[in-house]
């Protein structure tokens, strides 16, 4: 099968999934109770929102990795023709990771990696 | 060597031949569904039992052995029991977020069965970039998680999903870096490539040193991005309750779990695909889930 085969997963999927959740909405006796709707935390009442400023840090990997995913996603088609091309391509290669080496040894020299 | 080629074969040119082209295509699509939602219940089922199973004997625990002979039927109890529990969405949660995160996370779970190589010619899709498609497919898994802990509206589910998050980024590269190894070695993207290229045995056990320590890296790399038990700081369950999904009740939570789960049946259905030829998957599948 084709690139159509996606579709039908998806529709599985969906089907799946709201098959068992209207299951259980049909099967379920649903009662009410204002605690119900309450977040599940300490049993005492919730302070503040957690819809506030997070730490940096997740944020500064987030932008790390997105600069390495790109550098792999390009030694994906180099992989694949390394062994023809021999030599050349690993020479190529060297200084492409050396370069984005570089760039990771900067970003640890500032800190980036560092949880503070 | 165990092949399917035949059987599928048949069956296309049969439905092809019988129909239109365009309501063979659907019944094949239907085929298609009906054998992968099949697939996702049995597995569920079964796969929750193992692993409760094989982690209990590890830890010199009997597991659960009340509900059917050695208890066989728990799994299908607690699923039971939570299609019989109401599903709670927090007042101050944002809805449709909340409710559309379990498909999310169930539509990645599914997709990554595309190119998944059951037996020779039993694949959904044998897509000719299969090892840039997995690992495409599989960050997407991120958004759901983000989004269930981000709409949950709760400070636990909130740090887990970060916390899933940043793990999951931090791992991929070198699970990424890892299967790079294969693909030199193969010279090629696609799933059934890579298997053929080990018919004659496993790359492995033929002496390459770099394959020994990309399988290594790969195995604790997907233990990592899946959060199993020693790197499950993301669902710490003494700080955290349960991580991302500590809001989700019913059959949702279910959808998660099991969602989850066929995850990791893929990263591990994927180790084999890289690192094996094709094989008892089960004995893989326990293997992994340990």
């Amino acid at each position: 099968m084709g690139a159509i085969s996606l579709i039908a997963l998806i529709i599985a999927a969906v089907l799946f999934s709201a098959g068992g959740i209207l299951l259980g909405k049909i099967l379920v006796k649903k009662s009410y109770n204002p605690q119900k709707g309450q977040a599940y935390e300490c049993g005492i009442p919730t302070q503040t929102s957690p819809w506030q400023q997070f730490h940096v840090g997740y944020y500064l990997f987030a932008l790390l990795f997105l600069i390495f995913d790109v550098e792999l996603v390009f030694m994906y088609p180099w992989a694949v023709v390394v062994k023809k091309t021999g030599m050349v391509a690993l020479f190529e290669i060297l200084v492409f990771i050396f370069i984005l080496f570089m760039g990771f040894l900067y970003a640890h020299k500032k800190g980036a990696l560092k949880w503070s | 060597m165990f092949s399917l080629e035949s059987i599928t074969n048949s069956i296309q040119n049969w439905l092809y031949n019988t129909f239109q082209p365009w309501f063979a295509l659907t019944l094949e699509c239907v085929i298609v569904i009906a054998l992968v939602t099949g697939l996702f219940a049995v597995l569920g089922l079964v796969l929750v039992l193992m692993e409760r199973k094989v982690a209990a004997h590890i830890q010199i625990r009997l597991g659960p052995n009340r509900v059917g002979p050695g208890g066989m039927f728990q799994t299908v109890a607690d699923t039971l029991k939570l299609l019989m529990k109401e599903g709670l969405t927090p007042d101050l949660a944002d809805k449709f977020l909340f409710n559309l995160a379990p498909f999310i996370v169930m539509i990645v779970a599914m997709l990554l069965l595309a190119p998944i190589a059951f037996a020779k010619g039993f694949q959904v899709w044998d897509i000719n970039i299969g090892v840039l498609y997995v690992s495409a497919i599989s960050s997407l898994s991120v958004i759901g998680i983000l989004m269930a802990g981000w709409a949950s509206n709760n400070k636990y589910s909130l740090l887990g999903a970060m916390r899933s998050g940043a793990q999951i980024v931090s791992y991929e590269l070198s699970a990424g870096l890892s299967v790079l190894t294969i693909v030199i070695l193969t010279g090629s993207l696609q799933l059934s490539d890579i298997i053929a290229s080990q018919e004659n045995g496993w790359w492995l056990f033929k002496g390459h040193i770099p394959v020994i320590i990309s399988f290594v890296i790969f195995l604790i790399a997907v233990t990592a991005e899946t959060n199993r038990a020693p790197f499950d700081l993301a669902e710490a369950e003494s700080e955290l309750t349960a991580g991302f999904h500590t809001e989700y009740s019913g059959m949702q939570f279910a959808l998660f779990f099991f969602g989850r789960i066929y995850q990791h049946i893929y990263c591990v259905c994927h180790r084999r695909h890289f690192i094996f030829r094709r094989m008892d998957a089960i004995a893989y599948w326990a293997l992994g889930r340990i």
